[in-house]
Order: C-alpha cells, then sequence, then structure tokens
C-alpha cells in the first residue's frame, strides 16, 4: 500500500472499497408503493449532458459516467452525468485517473457512480465495446443496479422521436438489455427541446470533459455553468425532487400512464430496443496492482 | 469603407489559411468563414480561390452541406478538367453519401492512371474504417506504410487502430517509429507512455513512467505525463516485486509529481480568481 503519498487521493480507491449491500430500503413514504426492482430512471440534467457530449465530439468515441445523488437500494435515479474522455478510451492512466478523481468528488458531494455511457465514433454500431463492458464491470462491483449505457447515433437525427439510448444491466456475469418498461425519462419531450436547444444556441460548446481539462486545467469538468444553464431551462415537473430519488411513481408503459403515491402529471416513453449481442472477449487491461 | 472591407478579407483569409495548414478539423468555422468569402468576394480573391474551394468542400462534407460541396466542387471541375486532385474531391463527396463502392471505384481510377497516388489508397483505407472493416484496414495500411514508410499520419492511424483493437504492442511499434522520426514530439511520449502504462506488468510501467518523464522534459505543462508519471511511480512503488531501493526511487517521483500537480492547480485557481 502507497499510504506514505500525501497526495489525498489513493490509487486504490476503487479497488478496496467494500461491496455495497445492495438491500432493499423501503422508506415509511413508500410503504404504500410498490416498487419495481431494477428500475431506472434517466434526469434531464444527465440526459442533455450525455446528448451534448456526443453532439461536441462528433467524430470521436466518447464516454462517461452516470452519477445518483439518491441513496442506494430500490430503483436507480440517475441525476447527473460526469463527461470523462474524447480520445483514447481503451488506454487506461487517462480512465484510471478519472474515476479516481470523479469518485472522491462524488464521496465529498454526497454521489455515487452507478454507471457508464458510451457514444461509439462509429454511428452503425452502437454495440459495448470491451472497454466499455471493462469500465461498467468496475462499477458494477461498488454498485449492484449498475446500468451501461450505449448512445445510439443512428437515431440522434433531428427529429427524433426516442431517446436515442440502448440500456443494458448485469446478470450474473453478463450485460443484458434492460427490460424497456423500467426505463423511465420524465418530460421527454421537454428534455430533447432543451438538448435541441442547447445545441442551436452553440451553448454545448459550454461542455467540458475530463480530456478538455487536462488539456486546460483550469475548465472545470464537474460542468457547474452547464448544470446551472440546464436547470434554468427544465420546468418545476421535469425537475427532480430535493434530494434527488423521492420520486414514488412506479413503472410506465406507453399506454398507461397510472401514477401511485403523489400524484404528478408525468409524461414518460419506453425505449425501444433493437436486439444485440454483446459477447464479445476483451483482455485485462486494467491491472490489479495488489 | 473599401479599405476596412479589404482587411476583414485578408483577415478571412488568413484563418483559413492558418487552419489549412495546421489541418485544424474545425469545419463548422471554416464552412461559416468560407462560404461567406466564396459567395460574397470570390472575384477579390484571385488564384487563392481554389485552394479555398478545396478546403472549404471538404469543411462541407464534414458538416453535411451537400449544397456547398456540390457548388464547390462544380467549380474546381470547370476549372481543372481532369485533374486528380478534384477526381479525388469527387471521391470524397461520394464517400459522404455513404455510396463506398462508388467512390471506391472513383479511387481505383486515380490509382490506375497513378499507381504512386497515396492520398487515393489513404482514401481506400478510410472507406474501410468507415465501414467498420478495422482488420482489413489494418492490412491495407500495413501494405500502405512498406512502400511509405516516411508517412507520420499514416503511422499515427495505424497507431490509432491498433489501440482501437486492443493490440497494444503493435500500437506501441508505431508510436516508436513516431518517436524515432520526432524526437521532440512530446505528445507521442507521451501517447507511448500510456499504450506502456496500458500494457501492463512491471517492465512496461518501468518503460511508461520513463516515458512521461521524458514527455515532461519536453513540455513541462503536459498535465497527462504529470498524472501519468504519479500514477505509473506509485504502482510501481505498491508492487510486491520491487526491492526497497526501487519502491523508495519510485516514491520519490511519485512525491515529486504530486507536488507538481498541485501546484499547477494553484496557479490555475489563482489565474481564475483574477
Amino acid at each position: 500500500m502507497s499510504s506514505s503519498l500525501p497526495w489525498p487521493l489513493s490509487m486504490h480507491l476503487l479497488m478496496l472499497r467494500p461491496k455495497r449491500n445492495g438491500r432493499w430500503w423501503r422508506r415509511s413514504l413508500w410503504r404504500s408503493v410498490e416498487r419495481v426492482m431494477g428500475e431506472v430512471e434517466l434526469s434531464c440534467l444527465a440526459y442533455v449532458k450525455m446528448y451534448l457530449h456526443a453532439c461536441l465530439f462528433p467524430r470521436c468515441s466518447v464516454n462517461g459516467l452516470l452519477l445518483s445523488s439518491s441513496p442506494a437500494g430500490g430503483a436507480v435515479c440517475v441525476t447527473d452525468c460526469v463527461p470523462l474522455l474524447h480520445t483514447h478510451l481503451p488506454l487506461a492512466p487517462i480512465t484510471q485517473l478519472a474515476l479516481t478523481q470523479v469518485d472522491v468528488w462524488c464521496a465529498q458531494t454526497q454521489q455515487r457512480i452507478v454507471g457508464y455511457y458510451q457514444a461509439n465514433a462509429c454511428v452503425s454500431d452502437s454495440s459495448p465495446t470491451p472497454c466499455a463492458l471493462k469500465i461498467a464491470d468496475k462499477i458494477a462491483e461498488q454498485c449492484n443496479n449498475a446500468v451501461l449505457l450505449m448512445i445510439d447515433g443512428g437515431k440522434m437525427s433531428p427529429d427524433y422521436r426516442v431517446p436515442p439510448i440502448v440500456m443494458y444491466e448485469r446478470k450474473d456475469t453478463r450485460w443484458t438489455l434492460k427490460d424497456k418498461h423500467t426505463i423511465m425519462l420524465r418530460q421527454w419531450e421537454e428534455t430533447r427541446d432543451i438538448a435541441s436547444q442547447l445545441l442551436d444556441s452553440g451553448d454545448h460548446s459550454l461542455l467540458v470533459d475530463f480530456d478538455s481539462h487536462l488539456d486546460d486545467i483550469t475548465r472545470d469538468w464537474t460542468n457547474q455553468k452547464l448544470n446551472a444553464k440546464i436547470a434554468e431551462l427544465v420546468s418545476p415537473a421535469n425537475a427532480l425532487p430535493p434530494g434527488g430519488g423521492t420520486v414514488s411513481i412506479v413503472t410506465f408503459t406507453w399506454s398507461s400512464s397510472t401514477a401511485r403515491g403523489r400524484q404528478q402529471n408525468i409524461n414518460s416513453m419506453s425505449i425501444n430496443h433493437m436486439l444485440l449481442e454483446n459477447s464479445q472477449e476483451w483482455r485485462n487491461w486494467l491491472r490489479d496492482p495488489t | 469603407r473599401a479599405n476596412v472591407l479589404i482587411i476583414v478579407l485578408t483577415e478571412m483569409r488568413d484563418k483559413l489559411r492558418k487552419w489549412r495548414e495546421d489541418n485544424h478539423r474545425n469545419s463548422e468555422q471554416i464552412v461559416d468563414v468560407g462560404e461567406e468569402l466564396i459567395n460574397e468576394h470570390a472575384s477579390k480573391l484571385g488564384d487563392d480561390i481554389w485552394i479555398i474551394y478545396e478546403q472549404v468542400m471538404i469543411a462541407a462534407l464534414d458538416c453535411s452541406r451537400d449544397d456547398l460541396a456540390w457548388t464547390c466542387l462544380q467549380e474546381l471541375k470547370r476549372q481543372f478538367p481532369g485533374s486528380q486532385r478534384v477526381k479525388r474531391l469527387a471521391g470524397m463527396r461520394l464517400e459522404a453519401l455513404e455510396k463506398y463502392e462508388d467512390a471506391s471505384k472513383q479511387y481505383d481510377s486515380i490509382l490506375q492512371d497513378d499507381p504512386t497516388n497515396t492520398a487515393a489508397r489513404k482514401r481506400k483505407i478510410s472507406i474501410l474504417k468507415a465501414q467498420g472493416k478495422s482488420a482489413e484496414a489494418i492490412r491495407e495500411l500495413n501494405e500502405y506504410l512498406e512502400q511509405f514508410v516516411g508517412d507520420q499520419e499514416a503511422w499515427h492511424e495505424l497507431s490509432e487502430l491498433y489501440i482501437n483493437e486492443h493490440d497494444y504492442g503493435k500500437a506501441a511499434f508505431c508510436l516508436e517509429e513516431l518517436m524515432m522520426t520526432n524526437p521532440h514530439n512530446h505528445l507521442y511520449c507521451e501517447q507511448y507512455a500510456e499504450v506502456k502504462y496500458t500494457q501492463g506488468g512491471l517492465e512496461n510501467l518501468e518503460l511508461s513512467r520513463k516515458y512521461f518523464a521524458q514527455a515532461l522534459k519536453l513540455n513541462n505543462r503536459n498535465m497527462r505525463a504529470l498524472f501519468g508519471l504519479y500514477m505509473s511511480a506509485s504502482h510501481i512503488a505498491a508492487s510486491p516485486k520491487v526491492n526497497a531501493t526501487v519502491k523508495k526511487a519510485n516514491v520519490k517521483y511519485a512525491t515529486w509529481a504530486t507536488n507538481q500537480i498541485n501546484r499547477a492547480y494553484q496557479v490555475s485557481y489563482a489565474r481564475c480568481l483574477l
């Protein structure tokens, strides 16, 4: 253990953290509400930043981490995302560095890493690459309901009606497509419009990913300015309740819109998937130092 | 008023020239500036107009501005009928429309007339890459490099292809070629170090630390190299296979890197507050 180093970050932070207990956690408020295991909600902020990241570097593969400010257990509520790289995704040093830095920041801001997203440079192929699977596996070691999200470049045309994302969850040791009925985006049309608006106004250039931060360390990879801009545009119905994760709305399907618990007017959309196989082999590039 | 116009024109021309020489891929900006220049001031540009047409056409293809690309292509065809360079541009337009078969035929016809035309060969390899046929692209690029050993751009492209295929050994070889011919380029050193780090194992980690240090020597503001030095040194120090002397030395390197990183961030915060 390199405990003699003065640097507050521990290189082995991710590796040595004890595995979280994936117990059910029922708050008294939700006693009357039936929750479904493996539910994922994607917030407007997270979606818009992911989308802008992919648009900012249209000729590169980009990736990033999905964060949640809600407590562990029950549904996964992705409240934010951190864009990471747009060059040399398969190389280890910067990825390891970014994971460690984001982990430390999350600990300071009461968030946790709950997933990983990637958009491939090749628009016709949105299947997870070996390095995507590797990083997602590492995240799943710390978070039971981790999700892997691939942005489908082919569906990102201006008049797209469906969120251009494909989500995977970990069953046993493999990443399989998630049941579309357990994925939720509030106020999809508004979210989509906000993303288009920021793209048209050129504000997507405000987005800073970790790579850009390393090119110029005065730039803020937590994107506080952009977060504030997006927050201004989001209507109250689309925003997450304070403290995040106190959503009491349960599963949605295309046709029904039954809401239990608190009454809110939510318009959600389930996501159509393409059946993909992701049985690729990968090499062990993230070496365990111990 | 005419003077103001001339100044604006010269500025736009200089911008385009700078972007052309530096090989920037800021296509949206090039289209903005170039389109205005072509539409409003074509007569005042003299012979520069042709190279600007070429530059703007390629940028337009990159931004899906097919209308603009077509206009530029027509002007160039009219001025230089039968030119190989214009033929290549026509091929690129077909590529942008995803008509890869037709584009390939276009490049083949160029190569029939001139087998040493490197541009056409590289475009054919790009088609393979666009279609996701990495293995074939790698094979073709290797064949190309056997003939044209000095092509830096091609070596770099090959290293990227190998990295995406997780073939780090061969990627390292390509970067070694680049470092030999460009010993003062800190980016190649740093990328080589990253590849070595990714390969893993004690020997590769030591090599990566050395090349991160070399990159820092060439450019002491390269943050990736600084972080890389810290990480490789701490990994070596943490490894059970090293003896006490090596461990001590690496802890020293890592501590030095930490201090440099802290200083760099402090300076940047101070700059932000100004």
